[in-house]
C-alpha cells in the first residue's frame, strides 16, 4: 500500500505506535465495515434528532392544533400557509428580519473590511488591537443584549449622557418604536463585525503579494489597487463571509428577546421570535410550526448559494 | 524630499494608531460598562449623571455578587437570589456544554474521519458532507417546535439529557466538518504504514489520527462547548426550573424597567469571562473555527 512511500512503518514505530494489536480489536472493529461504523452513528443521529423532528413539524403545519383551547387536532391542508398570507403580523416580522438581514450585514462589511484594511500591515501591538476588537464576537449574546440595554437608558445610560455633554439631542433608542430596530441593528453590528472583520484580515494576509507589487511598480493608486487587486482576490472568502452571516442574522433571536422582547409593541419583533410565540406561548402548533417552515425555506435559499461557494477541500475525489 | 517622505510615513503610521486606539475604546466600552457596573452599589448604578470610574466616582463593591449568592452575605444583608438557583443554573449550563460536546465530537471525529479515509460509492462523500452541513443551515425554530411536543411525551422536557441532545444536533455538523479539515492534513501513509503492522482501522484512528490531530480536537471542543453556553432559544423553550440554563436565567429575570442592574452584570460577567479565557487560548483556530474549515 505504501510501498515507497516516505512513511514507512518504522515511521510508525518511532511515534510510539506499537505495532500488531489484539486480535478482539479486529474482530469488534472488522476493517470491512469500517467506513459504514464510523459514519453511521452521526448519520442516525441526525436521522432520529434532527430529521424526524423536522419532518414532523412539517406534518404539523397541514394541522390545526390549538393546545390552548383544548380542541383535537384536525387537518387543515394549505390553511395555515393561506393563512399567513392575509396575517399582518407575520409579514411585520418578516419586514423586521429582512431589514435587520440587510442593514446590520452591509454594516459589518464595511466596517468589518475597513478595520482588516487597517490592521493589515506591519503594526507593532497588532495582536493586541486584533484581540481586544474580536472580544464583542465571544460575548455571550445575553451578554450583549443586556449590556447594550444598560448603554441605552433613556434617562441614566452613558450614551444619552455622552450625546447631552455634546449638545446633540437624546435619543429614545430602544423605548421608541421608530428607533428600537436601529438600535439592535447597532447592537448585533457590534457584536457580528469582529468576526467579518478577523475573517476578513485572515483572508488579505494570506493573499501572494505579487501583484500588489506589480500594481504599484505600475503607478496604481491605492483606490485603484483596492478595486483592482484587492476586491477581486478576496471576493469568494467575502462571498462565504456574508452568507455564513445570512444564515446566523436570518435566525435572529437572543438579543431581541433580551432587549426589546420584540417591542415596544411589535416593532422589533422577528420571525423566529413570532413563530415561538405563536407556537409555544399561544400553543396554536400547527400554524407556528407553518411561520417555522416559511422561514426555512428563506434560509434554505441562501444555503444553497453558500454549498455552490464553500470549498470542497479534503475529500476524495 | 527623503525627510519630508519620511515625515509623512510617520504621521501616516501616527495617525493609524489614533484611529486604532479609538476604534477600540468605542468597541471596548460597553465591556467596559457591564464590568464597572458588576462593582458598583446600588445607589452608584443608574444614578444621573452615570459614574465611569471606580475609585475616582465611585467606590466598587462586592455587594452585587454577595447579593446574587455568589460571595456569603455579610450583616444583615438578605440576597435577591438564592445562591442555590445560580450555582444551579451554572451546574446545568456545565453539564449540558460538556455533555453535547462530547456526543458530538466522538460521533463528529468518527464520522469526518469516515468522509475522509473512505470513499462512499452510492451517495458520495460531497453529498454526505452537504447533507450533515444542510442541519446546521436550518434556522433552529423549526426544531423547536416539534421538539417541544416530542419531549414533552418523552418526558424529556425540562431535563439536562433533552437538552444535551438538542444542542448536539447544532454542534454535530460543525464537529464534523471542521475534523474532516484537520483530518484531510495528514498525510495518509500514516495510516498505511500502521495498517502494515496489524492496525485496523478503528486503531489507527484512536492511536495515529486521534493524537495527531489533537490541537484541532481541543479547538473543535471549545467552539461546542461556547455554542452550548451561549445559546438560548432551545435553552429557554425546553427548560423552565430544573434544567434551566445560566444565559436562560439571566434572560428571565427582567423585562420590566426596574432591573436589578449590578446583579445582572455580575451574572453577566461569570456568563462572558469564560468564554473569553478560552478564545485567548484557542485565538490560533478562531478563522478555521468561524469558517468550518473553509479557510484556515
Amino acid at each position: 500500500m505504501s510501498e515507497g512511500g516516505i512513511i514507512n512503518s518504522s515511521t510508525t514505530r518511532m511515534l510510539g505506535v506499537p505495532s500488531g494489536e489484539s486480535s478482539w480489536m479486529h474482530k469488534m472493529f472488522p476493517d470491512r465495515y469500517a467506513k459504514y461504523y464510523m459514519l453511521v452513528p452521526a448519520i442516525v443521529y441526525i436521522l432520529l434528532i434532527g430529521i424526524f423532528p423536522l419532518l414532523y413539524s412539517f406534518v404539523l403545519s397541514f394541522f390545526n392544533w390549538d393546545v390552548a383551547a383544548g380542541k383535537p387536532m384536525t387537518f387543515a391542508g394549505l390553511g395555515n400557509y393561506i393563512e399567513l398570507f392575509s396575517d399582518w403580523r407575520f409579514r411585520v416580522t418578516l419586514l423586521n428580519t429582512v431589514i435587520f438581514v440587510m442593514a446590520s450585514i452591509s454594516l459589518e462589511v464595511v466596517f468589518g473590511f475597513s478595520l482588516a484594511l487597517l490592521l493589515n500591515r506591519k503594526l507593532r501591538g497588532q495582536t493586541i488591537f486584533r484581540v481586544l476588537l474580536i472580544l464583542p464576537m465571544m460575548t455571550t449574546p445575553v451578554a450583549a443584549g443586556y449590556t447594550w440595554r444598560m448603554l441605552y437608558h433613556v434617562t441614566n445610560g452613558p450614551i444619552n449622557h455622552i450625546l447631552g455633554l455634546l449638545h446633540l439631542p437624546i435619543i429614545p433608542w430602544l423605548s421608541s418604536g421608530s428607533t428600537a430596530l436601529m438600535s439592535i441593528i447597532i447592537t448585533d453590528v457590534w457584536q457580528w463585525t469582529p468576526f467579518v472583520f478577523i475573517i476578513l484580515l485572515a483572508g488579505l494576509q494570506s493573499l501572494p503579494r505579487e501583484p500588489f507589487e506589480a500594481a504599484a511598480v505600475d503607478g496604481a493608486t491605492r483606490i485603484q489597487i483596492f478595486f483592482y487587486v484587492t476586491l477581486p482576490m478576496i471576493s469568494s472568502i467575502l462571498i462565504i463571509t456574508i452568507l455564513l452571516r445570512m444564515v446566523e442574522a436570518l435566525r435572529i433571536f437572543d438579543i431581541i428577546f433580551v432587549m426589546t422582547a420584540g417591542g415596544p409593541g411589535i416593532t422589533t419583533e422577528s420571525s423566529t421570535m413570532y413563530a415561538k410565540i405563536v407556537g409555544l406561548s399561544q400553543f396554536r402548533i400547527g400554524y407556528g410550526a407553518a411561520i417555522a417552515y416559511v422561514l426555512m425555506i428563506l434560509s434554505i435559499i441562501f444555503f444553497i448559494i453558500l454549498t455552490r461557494i464553500l470549498p470542497t477541500e479534503g475529500e476524495i475525489e | 524630499m527623503q525627510i519630508s517622505l519620511r515625515t509623512k510615513k510617520r504621521l501616516e503610521i501616527g495617525l493609524i494608531y489614533l484611529v486604532l486606539i479609538v476604534i477600540t475604546m468605542v468597541v471596548i466600552f460597553p465591556l467596559y460598562w457591564t464590568f464597572v457596573t458588576a462593582f458598583k452599589e446600588p445607589r452608584d448604578a443608574f444614578t444621573f449623571p452615570p459614574k465611569y470610574i471606580p475609585y475616582l466616582q465611585f467606590q466598587p463593591t462586592l455587594y452585587a455578587w454577595r447579593d446574587v449568592g455568589l460571595l456569603p452575605s455579610i450583616g444583615d444583608e438578605r440576597g435577591t437570589h438564592s445562591s442555590a438557583q445560580i450555582l444551579g443554573t451554572l451546574w446545568n449550563s456545565i453539564l449540558i456544554a460538556v455533555g453535547s460536546t462530547v456526543v458530538s465530537v466522538i460521533l463528529g471525529s468518527l464520522a469526518a474521519y469516515a468522509l475522509v479515509q473512505f470513499r462512499f460509492r452510492r451517495w458520495s462523500n460531497k453529498n454526505i458532507s452537504f447533507f450533515i452541513l444542510s442541519q446546521r443551515m436550518l434556522p433552529p425554530i423549526v426544531l423547536v417546535i416539534p421538539y417541544f411536543i416530542l419531549y414533552r411525551s418523552l418526558s424529556l422536557l425540562d431535563t439536562v439529557p433533552g437538552m444535551i441532545m438538542a444542542h448536539t444536533v447544532a454542534s454535530l455538523p460543525f464537529v464534523v466538518w471542521i475534523m474532516k479539515s484537520f483530518f484531510s492534513g495528514i498525510p495518509k501513509e500514516l495510516v498505511d504504514s500502521a495498517r502494515i503492522d496489524g492496525c485496523s482501522y478503528f486503531g489507527a484512528f484512536l492511536k495515529i489520527i486521534l493524537p495527531l490531530s489533537l490541537p484541532g480536537l481541543a479547538a473543535t471542543s471549545v467552539f461546542t462547548t461556547i455554542f452550548s453556553w451561549n445559546e438560548l432559544l432551545f435553552a429557554i423553550t425546553l427548560t423552565f426550573n430544573k434544567a434551566r440554563t445560566f444565559p436562560a436565567l439571566i434572560a428571565g429575570l427582567t423585562h420590566g424597567s426596574a432591573a436589578l442592574w449590578w446583579d445582572i452584570s455580575a451574572m453577566l460577567l461569570v456568563s462572558m469571562v469564560p468564554v473569553f479565557l478560552f478564545t485567548l487560548l484557542f485565538q490560533r483556530y478562531i478563522v478555521s473555527g468561524l469558517t468550518l474549515g473553509a479557510i484556515k
